[in-house]
């Protein structure tokens, strides 16, 4: 049975990347007691980017560069924003499930007249959809706050004696999240579903002749995508402790946009090779903060002018000259089959 | 009949703003995001030269001048972007928006850093009122107008009876046909880029002297034209006339009514609905 020796497979490279992550983990929990905390907040945000960024990149398995994910995400913010600050308050961990359920419920509505489109239409109508809800965060004044947003956002309620008021504490949410929601990704990409979701994105009339519902194996990553973007637009309103619309503009679609292009995503890690990229130059150019955008947009135009493929292909190029080095090290014989070149 | 002239105003704006668009997409297959900073290049040229001329020549010259300034400079920033992006990207519309997303940014960085962030305004060119049939016309609204017809009356022209005109028709509407005919892709690459970008910069000036003039004016005026020009059908210029006075009627009625807050849910779905129905947009052809 081919299916199940794949699905076998897929376990395998599973378990070998759970395992890199409990390897990994101590070090992540750690990480930030090291850091001022200046750098404990850029790495709260760097890790909230992450988990848009997962959510991204599942998105555009499905062939579709959607740019309407950061204001769904937006409505995540404002969902915790609204309820956290209202006379009878939620709980932040209530409207965290709430926010998410309504970016997924967003994308479930405007799936079906966006994903009639393809390329360049698909995010031309993602954008406009997208920017027209980040409107009405301006317009409907009377529960967004309208351009001024709404400040004084509580952070999360303690839970088994955890307290989330300090970065650190904040940061252990959105490891959690990260982690948890990059782990199940990884997983859906490398099942059968993730699998045929790609092979849709390749040849569209060719899956839909032998039997797949494309429609249905469409829709449904856009609407995990969402849910994935609302739950870390929470994360990243309630970390600010204040949102606007500006916050959900095309700045921060740009960075991950320009994440996925610089790293990749062939591979389920180019994106935050990206990310850490594109923040690593945020950080260095820190005082020319105008100036970041126009770095970002000059490295992806370089990468789509001179690259094959972003830095996930160097990357992997590099693993593997390291592998024959360390193969001829060990005076083992060469082996002579390429497999399989970059491109 | 002050909601028709209100009416004509907005939509004569949605229309000299999307056509440059969907002139550029028709031709190019590809959208230029930069288009919104092009309008705002050809306020800030309304501006500048009107610091700079003010006193020294009549205003309604300046404002000329200023019309085919904008027109020239832009034009050849929109051939300069045709070579270094689009040119060496063709085949690739994707990475193409994605860099010209990346040059938007660049250019509002560079309009910030030199002038500031703060909004500009230009004294009325053209001051005082019409009274016609009970509406109140402002003489600068009507001299736009007609700026805008002569603006659209001369892309007609140019589209309809000169060779070069049929000659970009052409490749919108059939690539290897046209390149079977002869026709330099390159040639009419240049043409297209530098006529939607000089439309884009002379819808600035317009504008520009009637609104505030910002570094992020492009960006508020680009996603409605990319609603316009998706209901219209990309790539048909019929189409985004048509949707632009659809726009303007929508818009103008919403706010007249004071619901102007739902305007943008209300445009998103409406686009979403011709999307769903008719995704090739209002006049658009199948692809």
């Amino acid at each position: 049975m081919i299916s199940r020796s794949a699905n076998a497979q897929a376990n395998r490279i599973f378990l070998r990347a759970c395992i890199g992550t409990a390897v990994v983990l101590p070090l992540l929990v750690a990480l930030p007691h090291a850091l001022t905390i200046y750098w404990q907040s850029v790495l709260v945000l760097f890790t909230i980017n992450a988990v848009l960024l997962i959510g991204y990149r599942l998105i555009t398995t499905m062939g579709g560069w959607s740019f309407a994910h950061i204001s769904t995400a937006g409505l995540g913010a404002y969902t915790t924003a609204i309820l956290t600050t209202i006379e009878t308050p939620w709980s932040f961990w209530a409207t965290f499930i709430l926010g998410a359920l309504i970016a997924g419920a967003f994308a479930l509505l405007i799936s079906y007249p966006v994903l009639r489109t393809r390329h360049y239409y698909f995010f031309l109508s993602t954008f406009a959809a997208g920017e027209a809800l980040r409107q009405c965060y301006v317009q409907f004044s009377g529960i967004t706050g309208g351009t001024y947003g709404i400040s004084f956002i509580p952070r999360p309620e303690p839970i088994l004696g955890l307290d989330f008021a300090t970065s650190t504490g904040f940061y252990y949410i959105a490891l959690a999240l990260a982690v948890l929601v990059g782990l199940a990704l990884y997983r859906f990409d490398l099942s059968r579903l993730g699998r045929t979701i790609k092979a849709v994105a390749a040849n569209e009339e060719l899956s839909e002749s032998i039997g797949i519902n494309t429609w249905a194996l469409r829709t449904l990553p856009f609407v995990m995508g969402s849910v994935v973007a609302g739950a870390g637009g929470v994360l990243y309103g309630n970390f600010n402790g204040a949102i606007n619309p500006l916050d959900f503009g095309t700045v921060l679609m740009f960075k991950l946009v320009a994440a996925a292009i610089v790293g990749g995503v062939t591979t389920f890690f180019g994106p935050l090779l990206g990310l850490l990229y594109l923040t690593a130059l945020e950080e260095i150019f820190r005082d020319w903060a105008q100036w970041v955008p126009l770095f970002w947009g000059v490295s992806v135009v370089a990468v789509i002018l001179l690259s094959e493929g972003g830095l996930e292909m160097v990357a992997i190029r590099l693993g593997r000259r390291a592998r024959r080095w360390w193969a001829g090290r060990a005076n083992r014989p060469p082996d002579g089959e390429r497999t399989g070149s970059g491109r | 009949m002050q909601i028709v002239a209100n009416i004509v105003f907005l939509s004569t704006f949605y229309v000299s703003f999307a056509v440059g668009l969907a002139l550029v997409f028709g031709v190019m297959r590809t959208i230029n995001f930069a288009h919104g900073e092009f309008y705002m290049l050809g306020g800030y040229s309304l501006w500048l030269l009107f610091g700079l001329l003010s006193g020294t020549m009549p205003d309604g010259a300046t404002f000329i001048i200023a019309l085919v300034v904008a027109a020239g400079v832009v034009g050849t920033l929109g051939i300069l972007v045709q070579l270094s992006i689009f040119h060496r990207l063709r085949e690739q519309p994707f990475s193409i928006f994605m860099a010209t997303l990346g040059l938007s940014y660049v250019l509002q960085v560079v309009v910030v850093k030199a002038i500031g962030p703060m909004g500009q305004s230009v004294p009325a060119v053209f001051p005082g009122f019409v009274f016609f049939e009970g509406m109140i016309l402002p003489i600068q609204r009507l001299v736009v107008f007609g700026f805008t017809v002569v603006m659209m009356g001369g892309l007609y022209l140019f589209l309809m009876h000169t060779d070069l005109g049929r000659a970009v028709r052409a490749t919108a509407q059939n690539r290897t046909g046209a390149m079977l005919q002869g026709i330099s892709m390159n040639h009419i690459a240049l043409t297209t880029m530098f006529v939607g970008s000089a439309l884009a910069a002379l819808s600035g000036v317009l504008m520009g002297s009637v609104l505030i003039i910002s570094p992020f004016m492009g960006g508020e005026a680009l996603w409605r034209a990319f609603i316009i020009i998706i209901v219209g059908g990309i790539g048909s210029l019929s189409g985004a006339v048509v949707a632009a006075f659809l726009f303007g009627i929508i818009d103008t009625l919403m706010t007249t009514f004071g619901a102007g807050k739902f305007a943008p849910m209300v445009d998103a779905m409406i686009m979403l609905l011709v999307l769903s129905f008719l995704p090739s947009g209002l006049l658009g052809a199948r692809e």
